[in-house]
């Protein structure tokens, strides 16, 4: 499934506006004409909010990474949000359907490897999708506004644009979590180095279990 | 037809339970907590996600904190207290016959969210909160302790 259905499954989220375009994270297929990401990267405003589609039609095709280039895109509505889990579905136009289940971070187990798909270095502009195996570290508790939520450790340094990625078990082919950022205590003081936060650079990664999503999925 | 007077009274939990379970569990949770409905309304809108986790996207320049409680409180209360410009919305959630506590907090918020500048699922709940405040207070009593705010020298956005 991997291979040939990731590019019409994950997808670059896009604001445009008359001045720019800002690639602001990654989206994956969670329904019919339905994705998630993570509520950070739309801010809760879908105003010139779009999914940029991909050029590929297989994985194992080439990407141009030349910034310039022209890209096709879909408008994409916020339909729920969950700023508290850091989780937003949003609808788009067409005909799409994901080809796999939403799960739950509950069927890994730490040491296990997973599969990441996203769009790391959007910063900069570059928008290829890429695929990651990373190894989950561990299952984690996290407080949010009252209440904990289940997440998962990835031992994976992430970068910006992975915000919103999907965290598959290949062995169930099912999706079991979505990367949210990185763990900073207390939110890394203010220090930016070369448009990097120094607290940010290490191999812990949290990703939120998706079954907050299918949560959100059965209000919709 | 209804009016507001009836429309937003009675229990003021169900404006909560109105909202989507996955909403409504927070709100109820930070309640549970001692946060007032305004502090919950704020929290909801406020807060980043899970703690200590610092984020990969997003565009910095429209951070969820742009999203101001105190401008939606304003722009509800332009909606619910007869602000001129939410007329035409008002008179359309008034010709339902009798409209849901769901049907009411995403008439509200689908009127509001172009004004803030944030998506009708996100201010919803905050939304609900102010609604739960109102139908405890009674729709009155609400706008004219609204009134009573000393600090409203800002205007309804797009209110001369």
């Amino acid at each position: 499934m991997f291979f040939e259905a990731v590019p019409r499954a994950v997808y670059a989220v896009a604001r445009v506006t008359a001045e720019q375009t800002s690639i602001l994270g990654t989206a994956f297929l969670v329904g019919k004409n339905i994705v998630a990401t993570a509520a950070h990267v739309t801010g809760g405003d879908d105003r010139g909010l779009v999914l940029l589609l991909n050029e590929i039609g297989s994985f194992g095709d080439y990407q141009s990474t030349n910034v310039d280039r022209e890209i096709q895109y879909s408008a994409a509505r916020i339909v729920a949000i969950d700023s508290v889990r850091d989780i937003c579905i949003l609808q788009l136009d067409g005909d799409i359907v994901p080809s796999y289940k939403v799960t739950s971070a509950d069927v890994v187990v730490p040491g296990q490897i997973a599969i990441t798909y996203g769009f790391p270095h959007t910063d900069t502009g570059r928008i290829v999708l890429t695929q990651q195996n990373v190894q989950i570290g561990a299952k984690v508790l996290i407080e949010a506004g009252g209440t904990s939520g289940k997440h998962l450790v990835l031992n994976t340094l992430a970068r910006p644009g992975q915000s919103g990625s999907p965290v598959f078990d290949p062995e169930t082919e099912g999706v079991v979590a979505m990367i949210i950022g990185a763990y900073v205590p207390a939110g890394g003081g203010g220090i930016i180095v070369g448009g990097v936060n120094p607290a940010a650079i290490h191999q812990t990664t949290h990703a939120v279990s998706t079954e907050y999503i299918e949560q959100m999925l059965k209000s919709l | 037809m209804s009016s507001l007077n009836q429309l937003i009274s009675g229990d003021e939990n169900a404006w909560i339970d109105a909202l989507p379970p996955y909403q409504a569990n927070h709100l109820h949770a930070l309640i549970k907590k001692g946060y007032s409905p305004e502090q919950a309304a704020s929290a909801w809108l406020t807060i980043q996600g899970p703690a200590n986790t610092l984020p990969f996207g997003g565009d910095s320049k429209q951070p969820f904190r742009s999203l101001f409680y105190d401008m939606l409180a304003r722009e509800v209360e332009g909606f619910i207290c007869g602000a001129e410009k939410y007329g035409v919305d008002r008179a359309k959630l008034l010709s339902e016959l009798k409209p849901t506590h769901a049907y009411v907090i995403a008439a509200i918020s689908a009127a509001v969210s172009p004004v803030v500048g944030a998506a009708a699922p996100l201010i919803a709940p905050a939304v609900a909160l102010i609604l739960f405040t109102t139908a405890r207070l009674g729709v009155n009593a609400w706008c004219a302790a609204r009134k009573e705010i000393k600090n409203t020298d800002v205007p309804l956005i797009g209110q001369k």
